[in-house]
């Protein structure tokens, strides 16, 4: 459970960096004005959440109480 | 046997308040005061109290000081994680006592950069609600502010509180009128085997992940600088590598002042020998070689073929308006170079001298940060403006003495609160 979570969490936290950092926020390869916005607004704050969830998991990790691995 | 009670002394001198002490965070209270006034008049009146212009059209520089201290501020903080990430991730033992200030002294020195970018904005509620808006991740700027402040930052608050647990939960076995505080940071840890196995397994991949993730962070920062092409005296591909090091010099020097300060404080028998200061010392010497390396390079590559407004900006730097802060920065890392160095061959390391050498880096450092922001907006524009000028005011002076006084009170209240220096196993398991 507790390694599950944990992991869950990374992969949660890199794919939610991924496709943000590459599919939501300004388009890669195009110098116009007119796509400067991002596709979605707050992407950067997806990609920021990413992060943090990512190394969130350390705590879940270290925290979680024994019983959720008996469990 | 003793009983313990609330006034029982912990550890580490954790809970003693002694009145250098007191003394100590009255004086920092009053100097954040006076910074917290001085930014409280900048947000009502306005940027026009600083010292701060328009580049170009009113001949003045748009990063001043503020952003020479973030900069500063994040370099401070990259050694500090890095010392802490590498004495856990290679199990140096001796160093160990290092490991704690080292974690406490990247998670201040981020805060402060932050509290810093927000004192350089105008607007700042509008400034960090765009940021995580509209950030472009082509621009240096997503890595630095996502990455540095917001990943960089949460990564080391949460490497700090894992690596205190074990000392709070031994601390909080006490019942000391901190024994609430204890208990909450410990957050149930009771040092099981189970757990102290877990522990050192989330630390060690916390401290592999951080590694990697602080070069590209620091990295980024550098090319905030290093990447943009119409501005001389920026553009240079050694802008991140020179960044990163004088990152070290900066973090490293401060690490040994701290370590200085806290052998005095709580005695040297924590494990804080020659052995720790000569380490350090060492580390500090071979990145004060290897930035000289760069800051030789760079200056050979700006004077010999450089392009006009490039020597321009070059020619500020070492006789113009900006040389008296370009030669005692020069001064500032060279004396310590030599200290270092005569020490190294003699192989005789003293406190006095490396703490010397520690605070003069430093000073060299905001120095050397100071010159990279500044004379390039005022000496390199590309478009035919007259050469401008920067002088911070006293509001910018007196918000970043607000800000060096915050972060000694902070680290200062640590280290009455938790062990700045970690417990040893033997009072852990007791």
């Amino acid at each position: 459970m507790r390694r599950a979570l944990t992991i869950g969490m990374i992969v949660a936290g890199v794919t939610l960096m991924g496709v943000s950092y590459f599919g939501l926020t300004a388009p890669w390869g195009v110098s116009s004005v007119a796509n400067s916005d991002p596709r979605i607004p707050f992407a950067p704050a997806i990609f920021v959440v990413g992060v943090m969830l990512a190394f969130g998991s350390a705590l879940v990790y270290e925290m979680l109480p024994d019983r959720f691995d008996r469990k | 046997m003793a009983t313990a009670t609330p006034d029982t002394p912990l550890s580490r001198g954790v809970g003693k308040l002694t009145g250098g002490w007191l003394g100590f965070v009255g004086a920092m209270l009053v100097l954040v005061a006076v910074g917290a006034y001085a930014y409280s008049r900048e947000v009502s009146e306005g940027m026009i109290l600083t010292g701060m212009r328009d580049v170009g059209t009113m001949g003045g520089a748009t990063w001043g000081l503020y952003i020479s201290f973030v900069v500063y501020f994040v370099g401070v903080s990259f050694a500090g994680i890095t010392t802490a990430a590498v004495i856990r991730i290679f199990n140096l033992n001796r160093l160990r006592p290092l490991a704690r200030m080292a974690e406490v002294v990247t998670v201040v020195s981020l805060v402060l950069a932050a509290l810093a970018i927000i004192a350089d904005l105008g607007q700042p509620l509008r400034g960090i609600v765009n940021l995580f808006r509209y950030a472009r991740p082509q621009s240096p700027f997503f890595g630095t502010f996502t990455l540095v402040v917001a990943g960089y930052l949460w990564a080391s608050v949460v490497y700090l509180w894992l690596t205190s647990r074990s000392d709070a939960a031994v601390l909080a076995r006490q019942p000391t009128r901190l024994q609430w505080l204890h208990r909450l940071v410990a957050a149930g840890y009771r040092d099981t085997p189970a757990e102290r196995e877990r522990h050192s397994r989330a630390t060690f991949w916390l401290a592999i992940a951080i590694l990697p993730m602080l070069v590209i962070a620091h990295s980024t920062l550098g090319f905030v600088f290093g990447l943009q092409v119409g501005r001389p005296g920026w553009y240079s591909a050694l802008q991140a590598p020179a960044f990163v090091v004088l990152a070290g010099v900066s973090g490293i020097g401060a690490l040994i002042v701290l370590a200085a300060i806290v052998r005095k404080m709580i005695g040297r028998e924590v494990g804080l020998d020659m052995y720790v200061f000569g380490w350090l010392g060492r580390v500090l010497l071979v990145l004060l070689l290897a930035y000289a390396y760069f800051m030789v390079t760079e200056l050979l590559t700006a004077t010999y073929a450089g392009g006009a407004r490039e020597r321009a900006v070059t020619r500020a730097m070492l006789w113009g308006d900006y040389s008296w802060v370009f030669w005692s920065s020069v001064a500032l890392l060279a004396v310590p170079l030599v200290a270092l160095m005569v020490q190294a061959l003699t192989r005789r390391w003293t406190v006095a001298w490396l703490v010397a050498s520690g605070i003069a880096v430093n000073l060299g450092a905001i120095g050397k940060r100071y010159l990279i922001t500044v004379p390039s907006q005022t000496h390199g524009t590309l478009l035919p403006y007259v050469e401008g000028s920067y002088a911070p005011t006293w509001i910018e002076l007196a918000v970043v003495g607000g800000l060096l006084a915050l972060g000694a009170l902070l680290i200062g209240m640590y280290m009455k609160v938790l062990p700045i220096v970690e417990l040893e196993e033997e009072e852990v398991h007791a």
